[in-house]
């Protein structure tokens, strides 16, 4: 009997410890830079303002056969001292597509920026474009932008 | 007792934890800079008050009535733009030197702010205002009183509208 609990004891540590020893290391998700920055422009002559840089997403998913998202997810609008610019009038465009896809920020429901299924090792990259609006009252404006990579 | 305790961890440890999902975020900061300007557009680069002999109306209402006029704003609360219409002069006959005085053409606002208002020489009118960035139209109609004493001839003169900030 006592044997019979040492085995399970030991199959128990011995199966329980590397699966979470490896999961720790199997999500990976690296974004470059970590701050971009939209230049004013004249509306009439430039109606998409193309952010100052090019994000660049690494991401790596080891040693599970699951599906994986990738969400975006605005804390809210833009926003500066006094005003806001509503944070769905910036866009993105992502290669390679699949696995992402293009897309419109949004400040309640996290957007689908990629998925799979699978162990993966992917490098992509993503433009953002500011609608340039007329409406827009003069300041310096600012949001965080949150990635959120789920394994299943 | 510790066989039950060791059987729901060897459960755990090979259907529920792989189940669990795992995250891992990253935070992308995004500014943007937005200056002041403004920008203005006339649908129409001239004005035509032709003489028709009609004595029934006191004015000749310009053949390009009525001109859509554009402006393009943003604006820094709590800034306001004036939209103001100037002559520098009389109209003038080129061939002769005679004159038409400035006075003698009214304007008028159409639409929710209607209003109306007569050129003045050198002083510029305003026409319209606006407190708030946008793209904002209106549109603006010219008349020429009749008049006994204007002698036949062709006159000309600009006219000058101007956005104002104060």
């Amino acid at each position: 009997m006592k044997i019979k609990l040492k085995f399970l004891l030991i199959f128990a540590i011995f199966s329980l410890l590397p699966l979470s020893f490896s999961q720790a290391q199997t999500v990976y998700l690296q974004i470059t830079p970590h701050s971009i920055n939209f230049t004013d422009a004249d509306p009439d002559l430039q109606p998409l303002i193309q952010a100052s840089e090019p994000v660049i997403l690494e991401l790596e998913i080891n040693n599970t056969p699951s599906d994986w998202t990738l969400t975006i997810l605005a804390h809210g609008d833009l926003q500066s001292e006094t005003d806001i610019i509503p944070v769905e009038n910036i866009s993105w465009s992502v290669s390679p597509s699949p696995p992402f896809f293009n897309g419109k920020l949004n400040k309640i429901q996290p957007q689908i920026l990629g998925k799979g299924k699978g162990p993966v090792k992917i490098s992509a990259q993503i433009d953002f474009y500011l609608e340039n609006k007329w409406d827009y009252s003069p300041g310096s404006y600012s949001q965080l932008i949150l990635f959120t990579l789920t394994v299943l | 007792m510790m066989k039950k305790l060791l059987l729901l961890l060897i459960t755990f440890s090979l259907v529920i934890h792989p189940c669990l999902g795992q995250k891992e975020t990253s935070r992308l900061r995004i500014s943007a800079s937005v200056l002041p300007r403004t920008a203005l557009e006339i649908d129409s680069g001239t004005l035509s008050f032709i003489s028709t002999g009609d004595v029934i109306n006191s004015m000749i209402p310009a053949a390009e009535n009525e001109i859509e006029i554009t402006v393009k704003l943003r604006l820094k609360n709590p800034d306001k733009v004036s939209l103001t219409v100037s002559i520098p002069d009389d109209l003038v006959d080129p061939g002769t030197g005679n004159r038409i005085p400035a006075e003698n053409v009214h304007w008028r606002i159409s639409g929710q702010n209607e209003h109306s208002g007569k050129l003045a020489k050198g002083i510029p009118q305003i026409v319209a205002q606006w407190n708030k960035s946008g793209l904002w139209r209106c549109r603006i109609s010219f008349f020429l009183e009749k008049s006994e004493d204007y002698i036949a001839g062709n006159y000309g003169q600009k006219i000058i509208f101007s956005l104002m900030s104060f």
